[in-house]
């Protein structure tokens, strides 16, 4: 079994790429569960996901990385126990550590054989989010195994190019993807990728 | 020493804040209705913080949990719709913002007033704003609230300047809420006509005008929605009925959107209009009981409300106002800078 959860800022397009990520898996046959968590005590994700066909387990009402720990470890071991899947995906919130939630699944006992985290960014509001919230941003992405670029369909002329630029200059030994979610577009090389 | 660690939302300087509840006869004018909420809630945040760090979302689901959700993380690109749902006599919802640098309250409250100002027939599942539960407009001589909140922008000014000039910022020269004009002209012509026939209404009324947008931003979309939607106070004000606005606008380089305005707070918008140099538009509006000419100069001055340079049909100002000898008043108030008719 393998756990990837999935780091970025609020609004960088996670949940949608949670919906390709387990279109693809269930593609392939492989079992998979998804774990969407919201820190309002409102939750949206999980109908959206179901609207788009999709079933989900959600956390809402707190984050899985502070206040919802123990919730996330117990809600875990639900799902080993009742589905066994092959793949577990975990969608944070936007303002949720992703390094620290790798952490609880660690000490969850539910052994998985690898977690990775996918970070993602927003190409559409790289610039914004780097000018106010750079330090948060950073921790997001200080612990992905590979950073995802985001939006690349509605990027302006020499976008891509630049947050390309700047996340290779930061992050040298990180894969850096530029992708659509929405479309698929490069999403193959993120498929090979994933296990 | 404080033993308190700061949570990540504490770190990011965020909030998250949301509701539930019913909406009984749902449609897709409800659904426009909702979208327009989203965007109002992104146009506050915006305004406090500068930019849209964060999401506004909702769902709007049958008793089974299926429906559609809404979803908007950039003005720009405007409220994403996910799923479809027919008519429904009742529907249940969620509302909910994840932004940063914002008080978690006030977002509460423009989320509350969003949702309110749409006219749907709503519901919430618990009481979310208590702000006008009390009047305190008159429990304090010094005129100050005593709520703790900043309202600034909530109250009506208009009634805190002796000298009658409104602090805004905004040109309020066609914007009279008692509907009179103050230029000074005698414009009761009820008795000019010795067939005793109005001439002030024309049944019905359909319009058409075309022009150019320079240096289009996709904000100024939202202006000028507002500014249209005055239009339909003003008809009403007139004792007319307007139909509806809808205007075509097509940047260079871009597709097209369209703004359909069905009435002041209710717009569908199709498309969306990029940051562009150069936009044509083709505006259309019908409406009935408003005569026809007053309906041209009415848009006319509300696109130019809207703050954006345009032109139409080749002209960038109201020709109406191009009279020599200048009766708007301005000139004795010593206001003669601020009158549209002297910057010609």
């Amino acid at each position: 079994m393998y756990v990837y959860i999935l780091g970025g800022f609020l609004g960088s397009g996670k949940t949608t790429l949670l919906m390709r990520l387990a279109s693809m898996y269930t593609k392939r046959g492989q079992k998979t569960a998804l774990l969407v968590n919201e820190s309002g005590e409102i939750g949206v994700d999980g109908a959206t996901l179901k609207a788009e066909g999709y079933d989900a387990i959600e956390l809402p009402n707190g984050c899985i990385c502070c206040s919802l720990s123990g919730t996330l470890q117990s809600a875990l071991k639900n799902i080993v126990r009742d589905i066994d899947p092959d793949i577990i995906i975990i969608e944070p919130t936007g303002l949720a550590l992703p390094h620290k939630v790798k952490d609880l699944v660690r000490v969850s006992m539910i052994d998985p054989e690898e977690t990775y985290i996918v970070g993602v960014a927003d190409v559409q509001r790289f610039e914004d989010l780097i000018k106010k919230k750079e330090q948060f941003f950073s921790m997001q992405m200080n612990s992905a195994d590979i950073i995802l670029i985001n939006k690349c369909d509605i990027a302006k002329i020499g976008q891509v190019e630049e947050v390309t630029a700047w996340l290779n200059a930061k992050y040298p030994d990180k894969p850096v993807i530029p992708v659509s979610a929405m479309t698929g577009k490069n999403m193959d090389k993120v498929y090979e990728m994933m296990k | 020493m404080s033993d308190h660690e700061s949570t990540s939302l504490e770190m990011a300087g965020g909030c998250a804040v949301g509701f539930t509840g019913t909406i009984e006869g749902y449609n897709a004018d409800a659904e426009a209705r909702f979208a327009k909420a989203l965007l109002s809630v992104g146009k506050w945040v915006v305004a406090e913080t500068g930019t849209l760090l964060g999401h506004i979302k909702a769902a709007i689901v049958k008793e089974d949990g299926s429906g559609i959700t809404l979803n908007l993380t950039d003005l720009e690109n405007g409220v994403e719709h996910h799923g479809t749902l027919g008519p429904q006599d009742k529907v249940k919802f969620s509302f909910m913002t994840a932004v940063v640098d914002v008080d978690e309250h006030e977002l509460k409250h423009a989320m509350w007033h969003a949702i309110e100002d749409t006219g749907l027939d709503y519901k919430l599942d618990e009481p979310v704003c208590h702000c006008h539960d009390h009047d305190h407009h008159h429990h304090h001589d010094d005129d100050e609230c005593c709520c703790g909140h900043d309202h600034d922008h909530d109250h009506d000014h208009h009634h805190h300047h002796d000298d009658g000039e409104c602090c805004c910022g905004h040109d309020h020269h066609y914007h009279h809420d008692d509907g009179e004009c103050c230029c000074g002209h005698d414009h009761d012509h009820h008795h000019h006509h010795d067939d005793g026939e109005c001439c002030c209404h024309d049944e019905e009324v359909a319009i058409a005008m075309t022009g150019t947008f320079v240096d289009m931003k996709p904000a100024d979309v939202l202006g000028i929605i507002d500014s249209l939607g005055e239009v339909f106070d003003w008809v009403q004000e007139k004792n007319g009925m307007l139909d509806l606005i809808e205007i075509t606008i097509a940047p260079e380089g871009s597709d097209w959107a369209v703004l359909t305005l069905q009435d002041k707070d209710v717009t569908l918008i199709q498309g969306k209009a990029p940051s562009s140099p150069k936009a044509f538009f083709r505006l259309e509006a019908c409406g009935s009981d408003v005569k026809e000419h007053d309906l041209i100069h009415r848009i006319f001055h509300a696109i130019e409300d809207a703050d954006i340079e345009f032109s139409i049909n080749g002209e960038s100002h109201c020709h109406c106002h191009d009279h020599g000898e200048c009766g708007c008043g301005c000139c004795d108030d010593g206001h003669e800078d601020k009158c549209r008719d002297h910057q010609h």
